[in-house]
Order: structure tokens, then C-alpha cells, then sequence
């Protein structure tokens, strides 16, 4: 037998809550824990039945799950089960085990039940429940791509708290992650981007190189070509060079007969300088004599005029005498026969005064002639002494030209020998030039041949670019792909 | 030309109130213009060089004017102008002369003026033409047409002189002065 008195103690002393029914029930035992879960005295509690509380509503059965009261009466074993109860203090959620306590018969003397009180549980569990189930949620949307959906925790209670702080921790390593992820994500777009864009630039580059080796190569056939041309161009130079040494020699010996041409005018135009300026002696010796000359025709055409003056007088005499004949003959022939001695004598007078008036005649148209004469002289004089004096102009401009003569002919030869040492040194000059068009010459077979190399080596790099732009076509797939799988990360 | 000595008179046939041509003529001979004129000898007195004439008012124009020979006022008379010839002398007027007439035929002191004097001549009476219509026409005063023999170019030429009667000119001269 049990005494009741001695679990008493027992009961009071354990936190679950406790009831001990009798087989008709009744409750037997309770302890404080009971009385505070449950909002009901002790002492009501010990006066009624278990099966009052529900009976007669002390309290309000909401749910009941798993096996009940009955059921471990019936089956006389433990069973469990969990129920929902609204109580004074509220809403609890208690797990029943009740425990049949049997005799030596087999029969059920008392049952014990015990309520473990799983509302704190309960809640805590839901809380979390819910939160983990909310956060499930948005790491959801962040696997399919869109990292920037936030879960705010619900805030806690003094129950929660603790497990809200859990969350916390998780919640707050769950966002490193994703921060990083963030970062990485733009990162890695940032750097695919670059890739792109580089890749892309790298491309154009690669076009570029494409654009310059293919001009490269055409430059290269454009070098062999020009080098051909430029080779015959040499052949040519080379030619003209030659033609050129020969030309150059002959100037050489031209410029020496030249020279001595030139002396030879020199000494010339120095004989003819001297005759000049003999010339002009001479032109002012016949200027002096035709001086002199123009004076004695001056002087004769005066001593005409004289011997004109006397002409007049004797042919006015032989006028006057003639008259004097002509009255002696008319005197004579009124005398008759007595005047004709007279008459003969006039008649001898006038033939005589007759004579003497043809002699003044004459003698007057001699004077008539050589006062023409003398003009004429005159004249001549005259334009002989303009002639003289042009001549004499003519003659200082003639020894002029000759010492103008003199001076070019030295420059002449002066010049010729300068020609002569300046061909010397151009022919020295054209030698160098013909070394050096056979240097060139080299030269551009050579670079007819490295044109010819640049050309090969031109496709081996256009081959090589192919290549590369086919890699970098390679990389850019990477890159956008990469993008495109970043893509469907949504970041802030 | 000189003056020969007298040819020997030949006589040839009269013509009434002519000269006899058989007997010699004496003439002065002169020119006018280019012509050779002549009048008789006994007419002249003599012969004088041009002197400057003075011109006399309201007289006819063959009368030239006046000059003083030697005190004695002379009356001068243009004998081209008289004549009506109009050639003009080559020579100068200083070169012409006047030829002072015989106190005999008339009644003042005349003096004609002429281009030349050129000589005393004797003619035969046979070298003179009366029988011309010119010489024998009204108020010419021309005697005759002498007839002298000239060379001209060892050709033989006749060379005629127009031989005028100055009496009959004198008349209306006189008159007028």
C-alpha cells in the first residue's frame, strides 16, 4: 500500500505538474506546479474529479491528440498523448503521460498523470518554424538568382530570444555569403566586361593587324615591284653616270680650249684697245686739221667775195667804157669822113670794153662756180667734222668695248678654269655616285628580297592572326557565357 | 659784133617816099625785150646810163618822167610802152639806158628809154625790106626790116632788126609834153 502522505512531499518537490487519481477518479494528490499551470486551487482541485475539469469546463479541452485517460484506463499500461487547453492563464499546451498504478490483483488502484507543459516548446519550435520557413523562402529566390530580397527577422520574445539570436548568427553568416557572392558576382561581371571589351578590342586589333598584314603584304609586293623598277632605274643611273663621266670629260678638255680661247681674245681685244685708242688720236688730229682747213675755205670764200666785189667794179667799167665807145662811134659817124679814124678807134674800144665785159663774166660765173665750191667744201667740213667727232665718240666707245672685251675674256678664262676644276670635281663626284648606285643597287636587291621574305613571313602572321582571332572569338564565348550566367544573379 | 667799116653803095630800085636802098644807111641799134630795133644815126646825140627818173603827174603813160642831164630837164619816154611791148627786160632797170635824141627832130629835150644800146651800124641800102604788110601798114612807125647776116653754128642766118621812124612816133610826143 502506498501512502499518499509520503509522495506528498515527492510531488511538491517535482516542476512537472502532477495529479494522482483514485480508481473512482477522484483526484488524490496535486501539487503546486498543477494548481499554477492549470489557474486552479488545489483544494477545488482535490474536490473534484479528473473528469471534471472537462466535465465540468474548469478548463477547456481544445485538442487532444494520442492516447487519452480512457484509453490507459481500458489498457491498464502508460500511454501519452498531448492536448490544447485554454485555462484562466491562457492557451497551454501540456504532453499528458498517465500512468496506471496497479495492485497485486491486476486492478488499477490509483493514476498517475503528469503535464509537461510544451507551450514555451511549442512556440520556441513554431518561431523558428516560421522564421527558418521565411528565410527558406528568400534563399530561394537568391538560389534562382536574385540576391537582393532581405528577410527581416520577426522580432522575439523572452521565449525566442535566444533562438532569435541563433537565427541571427545564421542569418548574418548566410549574408557574408552572400555579400561576398555579391562582390565576387561583380567582380567577375566587372572583369568579364573588361574581358569582353578587351576581347573586343582585341578583336578590332586583330582586324587591324589583319587590315596592316594584308597591307603589309601588299606593300611587300609593292616593294618587289618598286625594288624591280627601282633596280632598272639604278641600271639606268648607272648608265647616265657613265654617260655623265665621258660628258663631263669632254667639258673638262672644251673648257681648256676655252681658255685658251679666251686668252687669245684677250690679247686681241688688248691690240684692238691700242688701235682704238690710236684712232681716237688720230679722229682728234683730223678734228685739229679740218679745223684748219674749214678756216682757209673761210678765209678763200672772203677773198671770193673781194675778188666779186672787184669783178663789179671792172664790168662797170667796161659798161662805162663801152658807153664811151658807143658815144665816140655816134660822135664819129656825125663827123663823116673826118670822124672815120675815130670811129675805128671807138669801134677797137668797145670791142676791147666788149672783151674786158666777157672776161668779168667769166670770171664771175668761176666765182659763182667755187663760191659753190667753197659752200660745198664748207659743207663737207662740216659733216666730216661731225663725223669726226662721232667717230671720235665712236672710237672711245670702241676702246671701251675693248677693255669691256678684255675684262670678259679674263672672266672668261677665269671662269673656264673654275668649269675645268668644278668638272675635275664632279667627274671625282660622279665616280662616288657611281659607287654609290652600286651600293644602292645592292641595297635593293636585297630589299627585293627581304620584301620577298616580309611577304612569306606576312602570311605566316596573317595564319597567326586567324588563329588568334578564332581564340579570341574562343574567349569571348567564355566571357558572355560567364555574363550570361552571372546574368540571372540580380545584385544591387 | 663790130662795127665794119662802110660797105660800098650799091644802087637797086626806089620805092616812092623810101630811102634810096642803094644808098648805105647809118643806124644806132638797141634792144626792147629780145628784139633788135634801130633808128637813125643823125637822130641820136648820144648815149647815157639809167639815172632815177622823176615821174611827171597827168601824162601819158609812155611818158616815164623827167631826169637832169647836166642842167637840162630831160623828158624820158618808154619806148616798149610806146610801142605796146609787154616782154620785159631780163636785166635790171639800172641796167637800161637812155638814149638822147637831136635837137633836130624835136622840140624839147627828149631821152628814150631802152633795155640796151648795143652798137653803131652802117647797113647797105639792098639788106633793107620795105615790102612787108607790117611795115607798110598805118601807125607803125616802122621804116623797114633790116636784114644782117649772122652765124649760128657755122650756119648762115639772117637776123632781122626792126628799124623805126622816130619822127613819126615824136609827133604825138610832143604834143603831150
Amino acid at each position: 500500500m502506498v501512502d499518499l502522505k509520503d509522495y506528498e512531499a515527492i510531488f511538491e518537490q517535482t516542476p512537472l505538474a502532477q495529479l494522482l487519481v483514485d480508481k473512482h477518479y477522484k483526484n488524490v494528490l496535486a501539487n503546486q506546479e498543477l494548481c499554477k499551470m492549470t489557474g486552479v486551487s488545489k483544494d477545488i482541485i482535490l474536490s473534484i474529479k479528473i473528469t471534471d475539469f472537462k466535465d465540468r469546463g474548469i478548463l477547456k479541452y481544445l485538442k487532444d491528440t494520442g492516447e487519452t485517460f480512457e484509453d490507459a484506463v481500458a489498457r491498464k499500461r502508460t500511454v501519452h498523448g498531448q492536448s490544447t487547453i485554454e485555462t484562466s492563464q491562457g492557451k497551454i499546451e501540456v504532453l499528458r503521460t498517465i500512468i496506471p498504478l496497479l495492485d497485486e490483483k491486476g486492478e488499477i488502484e490509483y493514476i498517475y498523470i503528469s503535464y509537461n507543459d510544451i507551450t514555451r516548446m511549442i512556440k520556441v519550435h513554431d518561431y523558428m518554424a516560421h522564421e527558418v520557413d521565411e528565410l527558406a523562402k528568400i534563399y530561394g529566390i537568391m538560389a534562382k538568382g536574385d540576391l537582393t530580397p532581405r528577410y527581416k527577422l520577426t522580432e522575439p520574445d523572452a521565449d525566442t530570444k535566444e533562438n532569435y539570436e541563433i537565427l541571427v548568427k545564421l542569418r548574418d553568416a548566410v549574408r557574408g555569403i552572400i555579400g561576398s557572392l555579391e562582390v565576387n558576382i561583380a567582380d567577375v561581371n566587372k572583369r568579364m566586361q573588361n574581358l569582353t571589351t578587351t576581347s573586343d578590342s582585341a578583336t578590332r586589333s586583330v582586324d587591324d593587324a589583319s587590315k596592316s598584314v594584308s597591307q603589309i603584304a601588299k606593300n611587300a609586293s609593292v616593294v618587289s615591284e618598286n625594288a624591280q623598277k627601282a633596280s632598272e632605274g639604278i641600271e639606268q643611273m648607272a648608265k647616265a653616270m657613265q654617260d655623265m663621266s665621258a660628258a663631263v670629260e669632254e667639258i673638262t678638255s672644251n673648257m681648256e680650249n676655252v681658255s685658251n680661247q679666251a686668252n687669245s681674245a684677250n690679247s686681241s681685244a688688248k691690240t684692238g684697245a691700242a688701235l682704238a685708242d690710236n684712232v681716237n688720236k688720230d679722229m682728234n688730229a683730223i678734228t685739229s686739221s679740218t679745223e684748219n682747213v674749214y678756216g682757209i675755205v673761210k678765209d678763200i670764200e672772203k677773198q671770193m667775195s673781194d675778188i666779186g666785189k672787184i669783178i663789179v667794179l671792172i664790168r662797170d667799167l667796161a659798161s662805162q667804157t663801152n658807153l664811151l665807145a658807143l658815144n665816140a662811134a655816134i660822135e664819129a659817124a656825125r663827123a663823116g669822113e673826118h670822124g672815120r679814124g675815130f670811129a675805128v678807134v671807138a669801134s677797137e674800144v668797145k670791142s676791147l670794153a666788149q672783151e674786158s665785159r666777157q672776161s668779168a663774166e667769166k670770171i664771175e660765173g668761176m666765182i659763182t662756180h667755187l663760191n659753190l665750191a667753197t659752200k660745198k667744201a664748207t659743207d663737207a667740213m662740216e659733216s666730216s667734222k661731225t663725223l669726226v667727232i662721232k667717230g671720235s665718240a665712236e672710237s672711245s666707245q670702241a676702246l671701251e668695248a675693248f677693255r669691256t672685251i678684255q675684262k670678259a675674256a679674263e672672266a672668261v678664262a677665269n671662269s673656264a678654269s673654275e668649269v675645268a676644276a668644278a668638272s675635275e670635281e664632279q667627274a671625282a663626284t660622279t665616280e662616288e655616285i657611281t659607287a654609290s648606285v652600286n651600293e644602292v643597287a645592292h641595297l635593293v636587291e636585297q630589299t627585293a628580297k627581304e620584301a620577298g621574305d616580309a611577304a612569306a613571313a606576312t602570311e605566316e602572321s596573317a595564319a597567326a592572326i586567324d588563329e588568334i582571332s578564332r581564340m579570341i572569338q574562343t574567349v569571348n564565348d567564355v566571357a558572355m557565357g560567364a555574363m550570361e550566367a552571372n546574368r540571372k544573379f540580380k545584385v544591387d | 659784133m663790130s662795127v665794119k667799116a662802110s660797105q660800098p653803095v650799091t644802087r637797086g630800085s626806089t620805092l616812092p617816099g623810101q630811102p634810096n636802098d642803094s644808098e648805105p644807111i647809118q643806124v644806132v641799134e638797141f634792144l626792147l625785150g629780145s628784139e633788135n630795133f634801130a633808128i637813125n644815126l643823125f637822130d641820136v646825140k648820144e648815149v647815157v646810163e639809167y639815172t632815177t627818173i622823176t615821174k611827171l603827174p597827168n601824162v601819158p603813160s609812155h611818158v616815164r618822167g623827167i631826169i637832169d642831164l647836166r642842167g637840162e630837164i630831160t623828158t624820158i619816154v618808154d619806148l616798149k610802152q610806146r610801142l605796146n611791148i609787154r616782154e620785159e627786160s631780163a636785166r635790171s632797170i639800172e641796167a637800161s639806158r637812155i638814149i638822147v635824141l637831136d635837137d633836130k627832130i624835136a622840140a624839147s629835150k627828149i631821152g628814150i628809154l631802152v633795155d640796151d644800146v648795143t652798137s653803131v651800124s652802117t647797113f647797105e641800102g639792098n639788106q633793107v625790106d620795105y615790102t612787108s604788110a607790117s611795115v607798110n601798114a598805118q601807125d607803125t612807125a616802122i621804116i623797114g626790116i633790116i636784114k644782117r647776116k649772122v652765124k649760128v653754128k657755122d650756119k648762115e642766118k639772117n637776123e632781122l632788126i626792126i628799124w623805126i621812124d622816130l619822127k613819126q612816133l615824136l609827133t604825138d610826143i610832143d604834143a603831150a609834153v
